[in-house]
């Protein structure tokens, strides 16, 4: 009987929970999609995650269609759209439609494991500043201005030129070892200032270990920050591979918009083969323009003091 | 004609959601050198009732509907640039918080002689600095402390600065909205029985807001006590602290710790003195009745009307007899 | 008075404690504040001691120091006899089992992330409250003493879906959970409407009375210590300018300051009472 009762309390609980945590997310969401801006975006990534998803099928209907392996036995040149080939085919027969959608999924896969582990890093390192202040946030912000002014691509360049040829991998790393000092010193003044809260206080009061004031009590409020930039580190992570990969530092097994780019211009086709340069190029210009305009709206959403004003004349 | 008449003055502020109502229907009148006091909870309308008075309210604040008349003028009509002529030199205003408002990098002085300036360009400065004197001779700061910046004043000193310069085009209306909220106990004593006697000595009048009754009654003539956007009681304020009737006033009054003990209402049992019934104004039900302890069923199905005790003390309540 | 002389709850010898502005890149001489300036006082077992001071006056201070959360510069504070300068590891955990506070602003004291059970139920995880039926029972009984009851209704919200009243109610429930021997309440009131502060007032005396908790009520507003507190310290430039018991101190204050706080406060002199 008791028991039973406590259940449904517990329950209860949980339900409720739920039930306002989904509540605060849509009142956010509502928000976000107000805003002409975070529409765009979103319409872009959605567009960007269906190519994705959609890489998958051209080989299974022809191995022709193959991104890195696949060729046009009739094709010994690059050739223009046709309809066989939609975008046309690299001098060596390749379809180029498939490249450009396994390139989405690598720029999926590039920009968001980098954007993220740069974020883990960025958020742990700023909380641990922030919070134990004195020597170790001097320590640590000393290295994260180093790493920030070190100029990034140039010491990717030199490991690549060390090491050869760079897994994929190997390159999100780099990237997200490279992009993590920007998201540690915001997320360290917000520590800064959550630590003058008196919720915190009142956590040391209750004895909590340092341990359970950054995780628990610290953490959930640098969350949504630490997320916003995130979609920030996206972009930047997928510019930085591609730059890498047009250089011709990229992963040669992996197929990404700027492996695509290097492509076309190593084969002497870049003023020949429009159909073959622009695509990826457009692409990434949109992708990171998508996640561009998502960060800008989440930011309002995130900031109040970003929102417009409400007009009501 | 009295000075300032509020007539069913109705203020609203658009929200994402909804329209809410933040005061709702408020009459007063106020006549030269008398002093009302708005009393009040976080959040009951009273700053806002302030601010449409000086049509100051924010980007998404309107006044719905009323009037707002200050000696003969219809101050919600009147074109900006006139209400802006109306603003600090007939009607001024002391915010909550103000001594914050100071430019720390502008000589207090000189903030003080560019209001009196601004509203009297033919004043020459000469002229202007013995105003300014004369004004801190009264607020009581010495005549060398003028020029300093914000930062050499004290909290007390700042506050009374501002009341200088409320002072300065000597206006006929001083609306002061908390305005010893952030200070001392002594402190705040000093700055109230200042206002008092300049109130008194200048002949002006002041519409005083605060959550604090006991401060209230110690500045105002008259007060009324707001709850929910609705002026509730209104009487001289020896009307209501001796007759408290809503029940409201009356659980504002029995909280109220002073240095004797609690303030004891002198008639304990009823909240209910004979009274006539005035016009019926209100449409809604009555805002206090999920906390009042004498609700009845018809708190709960009849709107309250408001009633007379005595021609100056009004109340908004269904529970006299 | 008991016929044996209890160990006072808190003895305060002599503390001081200044902050140094060196923050400043062109300031030379570090100018150094002086926040308490030897303070000595004794909190007796059971009673509520009521820290009367304006802002500034180092009362906030001298309570933080009282709760470890700043060490003092100099002097001596024992905690039920013992020195709390030195303490660490497991005795601190246990002097945080035993003092707690009750915070000034509810609007700021609560995780706005964490639901009130998880609030009021922390203190208990953290003291090593394994089972989580013990822990809900406890939340319960803290938040129904606390005046928020049925308790199961409130344990899912956060703090911005309650009133100000409320969420300080709930701030009592999370300080009173751990059953303390000693609470702080620093200014427990000051941002809540006058109704709702007496009701807080008279639940502070209540959980004196029901659970025999040494209080210490610190506070700018000299009618609320007397109503609240046998005995009274009034503190004015970090330093204790007065003490006694509440009514010799206000009936027969003996310092200039406390008399000047004392005619400052509002009076109904036009009442005829």
């Amino acid at each position: 009987m008791n028991f039973s009762a406590e259940t449904r309390a517990a329950c209860n609980t949980a339900a409720a929970k739920r039930s306002y945590n989904l509540q605060r997310f849509l009142d956010g969401w509502a928000l976000f999609y107000e805003n002409p801006v975070g529409k765009l975006g979103v319409f872009l990534l959605a567009c960007f995650g269906v190519m994705a998803l959609i890489s998958y099928i051209p080989p299974l209907i022809d191995p022709m269609y193959h991104p890195m392996t696949g060729v046009d036995p009739w094709i010994s040149n690059a050739t223009g759209p046709s309809a066989k080939h939609w975008l046309g085919t690299d001098n060596l027969g390749r379809d180029l439609f498939t490249q450009l959608l396994t390139g989405a999924r690598i720029a999926f896969m590039v920009g968001i494991s980098a954007a993220f582990m740069s974020i883990v890093f960025g958020t742990l390192i700023g909380m641990i500043a922030g919070y134990a202040g004195r020597v170790t946030d001097a320590a640590l912000m000393r290295f994260a201005d180093m790493i920030m002014v070190m100029p990034s691509l140039l010491v990717v360049l030199l490991l690549a030129s060390l090491f050869g040829q760079l897994n994929i991998w190997i390159i999100v790393l780099l990237i997200a070892l490279f992009r993590w000092p920007g998201v540690s010193r915001v997320i360290r003044s917000q520590t800064l200032s959550l630590k003058q809260r008196p919720f915190i206080d009142m956590a040391r009061v209750a004895g909590a270990s340092h341990m359970r004031i950054i995780f628990r009590h610290i953490l959930p409020n640098v969350l949504p920050m630490a997320c916003l930039y995130m979609t920030f580190r996206v972009t930047s992570a997928i510019i930085v591979e591609a730059a890498l990969a047009f250089l011709g530092f990229g992963d040669p097994n992996t197929v990404s918009w700027g492996m695509m780019l290097q492509w076309v211009w190593k084969t002497g086709h870049m003023f020949q083969a429009p159909y073959w340069l622009l695509p990826p190029g457009i692409c990434i210009s949109l992708i990171t323009l998508s996640f561009y305009l998502i960060g800008r709206a989440m930011e309002e959403v995130l900031d109040p003091r970003l929102r417009k004003e409400e007009n009501f004349e | 004609m009295a000075l300032l008449e509020v007539e069913n003055l109705t203020i609203a502020y658009k929200t994402r959601r909804e329209t809410a109502i933040a005061a709702d229907r408020v009459n007063f009148s106020l006549e030269r050198g008398r002093s009302v006091g708005i009393v009040g909870e976080s959040g009951c309308g009273k700053t806002t009732l302030g601010m449409a008075l000086l049509r100051l309210l924010p980007s998404n604040g309107f006044v719905k509907k009323g009037r707002v008349t200050f000696d003969g003028m219809d101050l919600l009509s009147l074109p900006d640039t006139r209400m802006q002529r109306v603003r600090w030199k007939r009607i001024a205003m002391i915010f909550q918080a103000a001594m914050n408002a100071w430019n720390p990098v502008q000589r207090i002085g000189d903030q003080i002689l560019e209001a009196i300036r601004t509203h009297d360009p033919k004043i020459t400065k000469a002229e202007a600095v013995k105003q300014v004197e004369q004004l801190y001779e009264l607020v009581e700061i010495p005549a060398d402390r003028i020029f300093d910046f914000p930062h050499q004043y004290s909290g007390g000193m700042k506050q009374r600065a501002i009341i200088a310069m409320a002072l300065a085009c000597s206006p006929d209306l001083i609306i002061a909205d908390e305005p010893t909220t952030a200070l001392d106990v002594i402190v705040q004593d000093q700055i109230l029985q200042k206002i008092k006697a300049i109130q008194k000595e200048k002949n002006i009048a002041l519409i005083f807001i605060s959550h604090d009754i006991g401060v209230v009654a110690g500045v105002c003539h008259e007060i009324m006590v707001m709850y929910r956007g609705k002026i509730v009681e209104a009487g001289r304020r020896e009307e209501v602290f001796e007759v408290p009737v809503h029940p409201y006033t009356r659980a504002l009054l029995s909280s109220y710790l002073t240095i004797d003990g609690v303030f004891e209402i002198r008639d304990k049992q009823s909240p209910a003195p004979p009274c006539t019934p005035a016009e019926p104004l209100s449409k809604e039900l009555c805002g206090y009745v999920h906390l009042c302890p004498h609700a009845s069923e018809a708190c709960r199905s009849r709107p309250p009307q408001w009633r007379e005790i005595t021609p100056t003390h009004k109340v908004l309540c269904s529970l006299c007899r | 008075m008991p016929d044996t002389p209890a160990e006072p709850m808190v003895q305060i010898q002599g503390i001081k404690k200044t902050y140094s502005e060196d923050r400043s890149l062109f300031a030379r001489s570090a100018q150094a504040l002086t926040a308490i300036d030897g303070v000595s006082l004794c909190i007796e077992k059971g009673e509520v001691f009521g820290l009367v001071g304006a802002s500034g006056s180092g009362k906030t201070t001298l309570g933080r120091l009282l709760l470890k959360l700043e060490e003092i510069d100099a002097g001596q504070i024992r905690f039920q006899g013992k020195d709390i300068s030195g303490l660490k590891g497991a005795a601190l955990k246990d002097f945080r089992r035993r003092v707690q506070l009750i915070p000034q602003d509810p609007y700021q004291s609560l995780n706005p992330y964490m639901s009130i059970f998880d609030t009021v139920a922390e203190p208990l995880i953290i003291h090593g409250i394994r089972s989580s039926e013990a822990r809900r029972q406890k939340a319960a009984q803290a938040l129904d003493a606390a005046g928020l009851s049925p308790a199961a209704d409130f344990f899912p919200s956060y703090p911005h879906q309650l009133s100000g009243g409320q969420r300080q109610r709930a701030a009592i429930a999370r300080a009173m959970v751990l059953s303390p021997e000693f609470v702080i309440a620093d200014e427990p009131t000051s941002m809540l409407d006058a109704t709702i502060s007496f009701t807080i007032f008279k639940l502070l005396a209540d959980l004196r009375k029901t659970q025999g908790v040494t209080l210490l009520f610190i506070t700018h507003d000299l009618a609320a210590a007397r109503f609240l507190c046998d005995r009274i310290a009034v503190i004015y430039k970090g330093q204790i300018v007065e003490s006694g018991l509440s009514e010799q101190v206000i009936n027969n204050p003996g310092s200039d300051y406390t008399r000047a706080l004392i005619n400052a406060q509002p009076r109904f002199s036009f009442v005829n009472q």
